[in-house]
């Protein structure tokens, strides 16, 4: 694979629609093509941010430990980013990504990532209009869950988090 | 230090200015006898005088003493001496004249050579003092001085006081002695003459410094005026960033000009003044001259001074101006010497010092004794409250969280406890003394305060965490009376009170960190870094760092047994086919194609990457292996993509990292000539110079990390023919600038990765990297490797002000440092605030463990959890709201039972009001 096919790959995604070719040819110019097996992790929940993948191809879970167990929430949300909450947020991984079949992605360093949105309008535009479908999808996937509870359950709190602790080391 | 510049010289140069002094007498009669002698060759050896009457020979060197009459009377004859004619007269008196001016050189020579090392002494010592003097500046006192001054006050205004330590009683008696011993003689031959002589002398000594004065008040101006310049300078090459990014040259430059017209203005009065005296002072003394030939020629022609001792005066008086204006010239400069001296020893003075460090180590504090804090007012300069009387008992060990906005109380009282601010009201006192008064030795070994302003100095990282060690002090060497240099250096130290023991000697205090010596204070490091979370990144250097050649044999044998070993452990961990390992007969996919055709790591320029297209040798092997074509063609295409890809993209912006090796100016040159020669359909007719610059460039080229798909089997076929055939035909006299790939031996020129893993990483499994990297880790550690790696990575250049390295880096090398001391009581002031907030977490967490039976004193915002802390104090502006313990409730301001709360009372101070 080549960064020309990449390019053509990249312009297929909604998200990339408005951003030049050249500027597509850089991000796949900055990145590493990395090809996941089935059953590898791609990135760990409480590791540090240090990259974003963009997923060309394949299907993977997302999952959340807690204390009282593994939640996989994969069927909910799917983007075409992943991991780019945390590196905006200078927060450590949220979640765990495992491939599900074998996944295609391009690694964008955390810091090329950052350089980019400042060199780039068009991509800084689409990377916050994928924010804004992902945000989206979760308030109707909100929506449905809240239709769900029993009366007079409490309130989910954002400040409450349910993951395991991180670890110190 | 002296106020009065000839105290403080007279103090510490005593015995040196006797014995010049000394010199200086002793050559006084060879002076007058210097003086004496010409007379006598005119007189009696050529006009005679004591050849009249008939005598034929004359009678020399007879010498009588006779006592003087209490004692007795009576001459006694020395020496005969003995009787000459005429010419040998002549010629006798003439060697005697010669033989003294000898002598009166040599006493010139060496009461000079004296002088000169009594002024050097004097000055190593005031400079000494002076910086001493900085040393025990209050920390806000530190803080309002700007550095360039002081430096431009220790090494350039105190030059020109050097020069005159020598001068101060010396010249003066010398210079004196000197002229009234000429005066006298003068006198001694004729009163008249010599009494008009003294008239003029007087005069020059009463007008002259009178027209200096004014000269001496420029003087002063032009002293405080450049040193403001370098002060302003100084200020403005540090703001330099900010004097740009806000475009704000025209100003500044325009400040610089007018001090330097300033400057000007002053230098050029200065010059007038100083040429208009010396105008005067010549003419003076060229008047004298006129007088004695006028009026000692009548007296001569009169009959009433004979022609001898007309010559005898106007010789005299011929050396007479010289010392008089010397002396005027001296006291001139003692005018000026003493008024920059108590200029510069006043900026050196401040009304508050720390006391200086005692000779004898204070008794230790016990580790519970609390933080008391009775009544503690801090005011600013500007008269704004900081801490508004607070009473606090901090019990130790403990955890302190100081809770406030930022430039809350919570911020002064660390810096009060961290002795950053001494000048406050009330008491703070830990162990019954007080901290502000605490010497360095004593605070230092009991607490130490971090802020979040990194402070770095050049050298390597290791120098910079070492640094804090820095504070045993070495017995002085014992010094082996045969070597005279090192007794001459050690008795020159002594001689103006420097400090005896080297800085080269081992100031380390290992005890403090519970190492023995040098070898484990590695662990000690690491031990430090890894609670600040600093290791990894230090690892990771060290780790790609170069092996070097300095290894030890046994070093080499560990290292090349952990090569089959880390690479057995990723296959045990199904990671080796991250890892592409070099084999002779294999083209390595994730090395550049130039790694490829070498196989090895070139030493020095010849084969470096940047030259290894343009050398001659490689170019043969590449076009005997019809590579220049494809490799051409290569290069072609990745400057096309540079030049398509990065255009408008700043030319050393981060994300053109990849294609680093291809410069922006060697692209804007190369392009037009690339397309011209598209256009004409004839890429084979490039110039040389351009083909050896895109075959360079596809040197560089790794097909997985630039991805354009440039690498096919006939290439890689050919690269490995190329590598044969390069290492086959390298001329023997080369074989020093390559060391090929070999995996029972080491190449000190490759990094400790390569050595390592024998191998690339595969660029498709970046994500890997941490994985891989802790595995060999954990290899390393194994083979008690580690050690050596780290060290590697410490041996970083920092680079001035730790410019090298990122922020972070150097506020987790502060950090480091701080924790590599383990001080009883630990300040963090906002230490903490340049990471992320986890990561902050994490390393306050990490702290707090390896300071365990240990006091941590920490600022925190509001919102932090706090949990963790034994006790919080929250602040609100000046105001301490008050105390919660851990396990308590929340209590009142004041904990301090001997401090009554105070009623809140709605007054306010005007201060606050106006905040």
């Amino acid at each position: 694979m080549t960064i020309e096919d990449e390019v053509r790959s990249l312009q297929k995604f909604r998200m990339f629609h408005h951003v030049e070719t050249p500027k597509l040819k850089l991000l796949a110019m900055i990145s590493d093509r990395i090809v996941f097996q089935p059953g590898e992790t791609i990135y760990e929940q409480g590791e540090a941010s240090d990259a974003v993948y963009i997923v060309l191809e394949g299907q993977y879970k997302v999952s959340l430990h807690t204390p009282d167990g593994v939640i996989d929430f994969a069927q909910h949300v799917r983007g075409t980013l992943l991991g780019e909450a945390g590196v905006l947020c200078e927060q450590n991984r949220m979640v765990s990504i495992t491939a599900e079949t074998t996944v295609t992605a391009l690694r964008v360093d955390r810091e090329s990532f950052l350089e980019l949105i400042k060199e780039s309008l068009p991509f800084n535009l689409a990377v916050m209009r994928e924010l804004g479908r992902q945000i989206m999808d979760l308030n109707n996937i909100c929506a449905q869950l809240v239709q769900r509870l029993p009366k007079g359950a409490p309130a989910a709190d954002a400040a409450r988090s349910i993951a395991s602790p991180a670890n110190a080391h | 230090m002296a106020v009065n510049f000839f105290r403080y010289v007279w103090q510490y140069s005593r015995r040196e200015q006797i014995i010049v002094l000394m010199f200086v007498l002793a050559s006084l009669p060879f002076y007058w006898w210097s003086l004496d002698v010409p007379k006598r060759i005119v007189n009696e050896a050529i006009q005679g005088s004591r050849f009249g009457d008939g005598q034929t020979t004359a009678r020399l060197f007879d010498f009588s003493l006779s006592l003087p009459d209490f004692l007795g009377g009576g001459t006694y004859q020395i020496t005969d001496g003995w009787l000459l004619e005429q010419l040998p007269y002549l010629f006798a008196l003439s060697m005697v004249f010669l033989v003294l001016t000898l002598i009166n050189g040599w006493f010139k020579y060496v009461i000079n050579i004296r002088k000169g090392v009594l002024g050097e002494r004097m000055l190593r010592r005031l400079r000494f003092d002076l910086f001493s003097q900085v040393m025990r500046f209050r920390p806000e006192d530190i803080r309002t001085t700007k550095s360039a001054e002081i430096t431009s006050m220790i090494k350039d205004e105190v030059e020109p006081i050097g020069g005159f330590f020598g001068e101060a009683f010396i010249t003066p008696a010398f210079l004196g002695m000197q002229a009234m011993t000429a005066m006298v003689f003068i006198l001694a031959q004729s009163m008249w003459l010599g009494t008009l002589a003294l008239a003029l002398i007087v005069v020059q000594g009463i007008v002259i410094p009178h027209l200096r004065r004014e000269q001496i008040r420029l003087g002063r101006m032009r002293q405080l005026e450049s040193r403001i310049l370098a002060g302003r300078i100084g200020e403005m090459v540090e703001a330099a960033p900010a004097l740009h990014a806000f475009g704000v040259g025209g100003y500044s430059a325009a400040e610089i000009g007018k001090r330097l017209g300033t400057l000007f203005d002053i230098r050029l009065r200065l010059y007038r003044r100083k040429f208009a005296v010396k105008y005067l002072n010549n003419l003076l003394a060229q008047l004298t001259p006129f007088i004695f030939y006028t009026l000692g020629g009548y007296l001569a022609l009169m009959g009433q001074l004979d022609i001898g001792q007309l010559v005898a005066v106007i010789g005299a008086y011929r050396d007479m101006p010289g010392p008089i204006k010397e002396l005027i010239d001296w006291d001139q400069d003692r005018a000026d010497v003493t008024v920059k001296y108590e200029q510069v020893v006043g900026q050196f003075s401040k009304g508050f010092m720390l006391p200086p460090e005692p000779t004898t180590p204070p008794e230790p504090i016990a580790p519970d004794a609390p933080i008391t804090i009775v009544g503690l007012r801090v005011v600013n300069g500007r008269g704004l409250v900081l801490i508004d009387r607070m009473s606090a008992a901090i019990a130790r060990p403990g955890r302190v969280a100081l809770v406030g906005p930022t430039g809350s109380g919570r911020d002064v009282l660390t810096k009060v406890i961290g002795r950053q601010i001494t000048d406050y009201q009330g008491s703070v006192t830990i162990g019954g003394r007080e901290v502000s008064a605490m010497p360095d030795s004593e605070a230092s070994g009991l607490m130490i305060y971090v802020s979040g302003e990194p402070f770095i100095m050049s050298g390597t990282i290791r120098d910079n965490l070492c640094f804090a060690l820095r504070r045993a002090v070495p017995e002085p060497e014992v010094i082996d009376y045969g070597d005279a240099a090192a007794r001459y250096w050690r008795d020159e130290a002594k001689m103006t009170d420097n400090p005896l023991v080297s800085p080269d000697a081992d100031w380390i205090d290992y005890a403090s960190v519970g190492a023995t010596g040098p070898l484990d204070l590695n662990d000690a490091i690491i031990a430090a870094l890894r609670v600040v979370r600093g290791y990894d990144e230090i690892f990771r250097v060290g780790w790609s760092s170069p092996l070097g050649d300095e290894l030890e044999d046994e070093l080499r044998d560990r290292i090349l047994k952990a090569r089959p070993a880390i690479l057995a452990r990723y296959k045990e961990q199904g990671l080796i086919d991250y890892v592409e390992g070099f084999r002779p007969d294999r083209f390595n996919t994730n090395a550049t194609i130039g790694e490829n055709l070498l196989f090895g790591v070139p030493i020095g320029e010849r084969f470096a990457p940047a030259s290894l297209a343009s050398d001659p040798f490689t170019r043969s092997i590449v076009a005997a292996e019809a590579l220049t074509a494809p490799l051409t063609s290569i290069g072609l295409k990745m400057v096309e993509t540079v030049a398509e890809v990065f255009q408008g993209l700043a030319p050393d912006h981060p994300l053109r990292e990849r294609y680093s090796f291809v410069d922006e100016a060697e692209l804007d040159a190369l392009w037009p000539v690339v397309q011209s020669a598209w256009q004409h359909g004839q890429r084979r007719t490039l110039p040389a110079e351009v083909r050896d610059k895109l075959i360079g460039y596809a040197l560089m080229y790794v097909e997985p990390r630039h991805r354009l798909n440039l690498i096919d089997e006939q290439l890689v076929a050919r690269v490995l023919r190329a590598r044969a055939s390069f290492r086959q035909f390298l001329p023997a006299s080369e074989a020093g600038s390559i060391e090929f790939y070999d995996p029972n031996h080491l190449m000190p020129d490759a990094s400790i990765r390569d050595n390592l893993l024998f191998g690339r990483i595969r660029y498709g499994k970046t994500h890997m990297r941490d994985k891989l990297l802790a595995v060999a880790g954990d290899v390393i550690r194994e083979h008690g490797l580690e050690g050596f790696v780290v060290s590697k990575g410490l041996d970083q250049e920092s680079g001035p002000g730790g410019r090298l390295l990122s922020p972070q880096q150097r506020v987790t090398i502060q950090l480091a440092r701080a924790v590599l001391r383990r001080p009883e009581i630990l300040i963090l002031d906002d230490a903490l605030s340049s990471f992320p907030p986890q990561e902050a977490l994490m390393i306050r967490e990490n702290i707090f463990e390896a300071m365990a039976g240990k006091t941590v004193i920490a600022t925190q915002s509001s919102e932090d959890n706090l949990e963790a802390f034994d006790l919080v104090l929250r602040f609100e502006g000046p105001k301490l709201l008050g105390a919660e313990r851990k396990g308590e409730p929340a209590a009142a301001a004041d904990p301090e039972p001997t401090e009554p709360p105070r009623p809140r009372e709605p007054e306010q101070r005007p201060q606050e009001v106006a905040k």
